[in-house]
């Protein structure tokens, strides 16, 4: 269920609305020469003031008066239409509008505005199309991106997901930092999700999909044990599911109870049993070992890691600071070269590689690392701090830290 | 055993038993191919029973007898990728490609070997191929499968969504299908949210993201903080005094609240005066204060507002029911329906309206329908949340009592 809120904000309609006045003044000049040309001079000049000073209320009186005075010029309902727009008056716009189109089926822009009453009012098979021409060709960006959002809510409340999805994924190329268009897209992906569980746990109730699927939901949000609990249902009905004793292992770690690290091992050690490409059982086992002081067999596992996937950039750092435990180094170098490589911004990788740099006596490189470690550091802590938390997010594999090194 | 019958016995990957036969018949000796036919045997059995090295064994045997086969070597590269030997695999297949371009099945297989080898590059043209062949192609959905997950991992979303579009169409009932949408749609919701984290780290929007996760956990008194640092950052975003009135009637309903969160929808319609949304919350109010009369009248205006507004024209059935007019319930529970036909409560709320106007058969048959909805929803029970928020008070049947 999509319920949102109004995608745009008026205050983004002002490029919008001063186009269409512009488009329409000349013309109503020249309407206004044929019928009692005072009285409708004077009606103009107080809609022109009172839009000039922001009193639409004014204005849109002074227009509903030359709509009576002159009721075949068309520009004076698309005028009138637009300040109930701007008002947020859609029921009262649509009519008016729609006499403008019945005047003047040509008139620029009328049918998009139009599409946005429609749209607003819920009427979406209707807006449709007017939409769609507004955002295949629209008077600019700041309306194509208003259009965009009408359109994806649109196609959301007709539960036709396809399209929404489709136009969303435009609105996200044409304003990726745009933080309207974010919120509205996360909310579309989410809404799409829970219909898909949904139509997923009627169709197969007790299937290892939907105990899947809650377990990663659990997963992301924290909630560990029932997490646990609904993969181990998966590997009830499903043993040999690759995949299952990864997450299941993945989420025994997420406790994070050291007591528990050598259950989480043995659920990776099945995992590669059944698959044994799985790179990140390969990974975790990997990390668990480091962590348990069994170096050799850590350097082992990152080491299959890293040879099965090279762009794996925790399992090269994993394999970095366990090659540095084991006094070696040089070897660790390279390593730390290609996370570097992969990611310039890890903070882990700058602290880890500050290590091997202080380990074969290159002080000054030790301290430049150090310095890129406590800069990336302090950006991270101020991000930190002045946002809200990350929402949830299943996590791949457990990622590299420095806490328990840094002094 | 007919191929068709096999597969379903086997695993889709199985292919080319059949063929051999034929291939068998390019052999210059009489008696090597009978040996090559005891090894096919041989081979077959113990497909059937799932002895895999076994097999493996056999068809060896007979690429050794016969290395210009290429069904043979196909068929071992099927059985490699069955105990997932998957370099193995794709040079038996590229084998039987060289031999015989006109292995189709075998190309696919390749590439679907490559993908789960991590050969990306590799198998990525051959997966886009099997995935868009005409015709019979038994492998579309784990192709499907795995070319979602390709390109999810080369970070173009567009073409993941396209083939999980497509995989949809074809299979639309399919559990494993299903299960593949729900992780596209919720890891992109999931990065949305974490642009938006990134992009405006201080924004009203994010807050108001904030305040759903939190409205959605039940923390209610947290996710009004959340809507009221929304509104400081942006006093006229739109649908935040909703939000804020109906995280305040979920905190508490008492009158002190109810009144707090009745001054935010009249703010919201303040603001946007056609929002259908806050009107309804105002029936609701006015319907836990026992005015049925004033409830009705803002829920037909939201349902003026909206026409397809179910949860509106379930609160209208509701208070009509109340009233003893089923008869005019009955027209819009009818269309909540039509609209909404999962919708648990309007089934129950018809069955309601039907009972009451005497039609017993119709109650039970909705009734019926409201027992199997409500099962399948119960065991989603709170689990996912953090993707489904509620931007409005929901009907339920308990509050048509």
């Amino acid at each position: 269920m999509n319920l949102g809120n109004k995608p745009y904000d008026l205050r983004c309609l002002a490029p919008f609305g001063a186009w269409v006045i512009l488009c329409l003044l000349p013309l109503a000049s020249v309407r206004a020469q044929q019928a009692g040309r005072e009285t409708l001079q004077r009606y103009y000049e107080e809609a022109q003031t009172a839009l000039a000073e922001k009193r639409l209320a004014a204005a849109a009186r002074a227009y509903e008066a030359l709509t009576q005075l002159d009721p075949t010029t068309a520009e004076n309902y698309a005028q009138l239409g637009l300040i109930r727009y701007i008002q947020g008056s859609f029921a009262e716009a649509v009519p008016t509008f729609r006499k403008a189109l019945e005047l003047k089926p040509g008139l620029p822009q009328v049918d998009v505005l139009l599409a946005i009453c429609l749209s607003e009012l819920g009427r979406y098979a209707e807006a449709e199309p007017g939409l769609l021409k507004g955002f295949h060709h629209p008077a600019d960006a700041a309306t194509r991106r208003l259009i965009g959002l009408e359109l994806e809510r649109s196609y959301s409340r007709l539960k036709q997901w396809d399209k929404a999805v489709q136009i969303a994924s435009k609105l996200t190329q044409l304003y990726p930092d745009d933080p309207e268009v974010l919120y509205h897209v996360g909310r579309l992906h989410g809404d799409i999700a829970y219909q898909t569980m949904l139509r997923l746990s009627q169709a197969a109730p007790d299937s290892i999909w939907v105990h899947q699927a809650a377990g990663e939901a659990h997963e992301a949000q924290g909630h560990y044990e029932l997490a646990i609990v609904e993969y181990q249902k998966v590997v009830a009905l499903d043993p040999g599911r690759p995949g299952i004793h990864f997450r299941l292992g993945r989420a025994i770690c997420l406790r994070d109870d050291p007591a528990a690290r050598e259950e989480a091992a043995r659920e990776f050690e099945k995992e590669l049993q059944i698959d044994a490409t799985n790179v990140g059982a390969a990974y975790e086992i990997g990390e668990i070992r480091r962590k348990d002081g069994q170096l050799e067999k850590a350097r082992d596992s990152f080491a299959t890691a890293v040879q099965r996937q090279p762009d794996f950039e925790d399992a090269h750092i994993g394999l970095a600071r366990t090659l540095i435990e084991l006094n070696e180094p040089q070897k660790a170098l390279p390593h730390l070269e290609i996370a570097l490589r992969l990611n310039g911004q890890n903070e882990v990788s700058h602290y880890q590689l500050s290590r091997v740099y202080k380990a074969l006596g290159k002080t000054t490189e030790q301290q430049k690392e150090l310095e890129l470690f406590r800069h990336l550091r302090e950006q991270k802590r101020s991000h930190e701090k002045s946002s809200i938390a990350a929402p949830f997010n299943l996590e791949d594999v457990t990622r590299q830290s420095v806490d328990s090194e840094v002094p | 055993m007919k191929p068709n019958a096999r597969r379903r016995h086997i695993i889709s990957a199985w292919l080319l038993i059949s063929d051999l036969l034929g291939a068998g018949g390019l052999l210059a000796q009489a008696d090597r191919s009978t040996e090559v036919k005891a090894h096919y045997e041989q081979a077959a059995e113990a497909m059937r029973l799932h002895r895999f090295d076994d097999a493996a064994v056999e068809f060896a045997a007979m690429i050794q007898l016969d290395p210009g086969s290429a069904e043979a070597h196909a068929n071992l590269g099927a059985v490699y990728y069955i105990q997932r030997k998957y370099p193995q695999a794709s040079a038996e297949f590229e084998a039987a490609i060289e031999l015989k371009p006109s292995l189709v099945k075998a190309e696919s297989l390749l590439g679907m070997s490559e993908a789960r080898s991590g050969n990306f590059e590799k198998a990525l043209p051959l997966l886009e191929k099997t995935f868009t062949r005409e015709g019979e192609n038994e492998f579309r959905q784990e192709v499907g499968m795995l070319l979602i997950e390709l390109y999810t991992a080369s970070l173009t979303p567009d073409k993941a969504i396209r083939t999980q579009q497509a995989l949809r169409q074809a299979y639309p009932s399919n559990p494993e299908v299903l299960y593949s949408a729900y992780r596209i749609y919720s890891d992109l919701a999931g990065k949305a949210l974490s642009d938006l984290v990134h992009a405006a780290p201080n924004s009203a929007r994010l807050h108001q993201v904030a305040g759903e996760l939190l409205d959605s956990e039940g923390n209610f008194p947290r996710a009004i903080d959340q809507y009221h640092e929304a509104l400081e950052k942006d006093p006229e975003l739109t649908g935040i005094h909703r939000a804020l009135g109906v995280a305040m009637l979920n905190a508490s309903q008492d009158d002190a609240s109810m009144l707090r969160a009745q001054k935010e929808f009249k703010l919201e319609l303040a603001i946007d005066p056609d929002d259908a949304h806050s009107e309804y919350e105002l029936g609701e109010i006015y319907w836990r204060k026992h005015q049925p009369e004033e409830a009705l009248k803002h829920y037909s205006r939201a349902v003026q507002l909206r026409r397809n507004f179910t949860d509106a024209l379930l609160a209208l059935g509701k208070v009509w029911v109340f009233q003893g007019q089923a008869d005019q319930a009955l027209q819009v529970l009818q269309e909540a329906v039509k609209i909404d036909p999962n919708n648990e409560v309007a089934h129950y709320r018809l069955a309601q309206a039907y009972r009451k106007l005497g039609q017993a058969a119709e109650s039970e048959l909705e009734l019926a329908q409201f027992r199997r909805l409500r099962e399948a929803s119960a065991s989603l029970g709170m689990i996912y949340q953090q993707v489904q928020r509620k931007p409005i008070t929901e009907q339920t049947i308990e509050s048509g009592q």
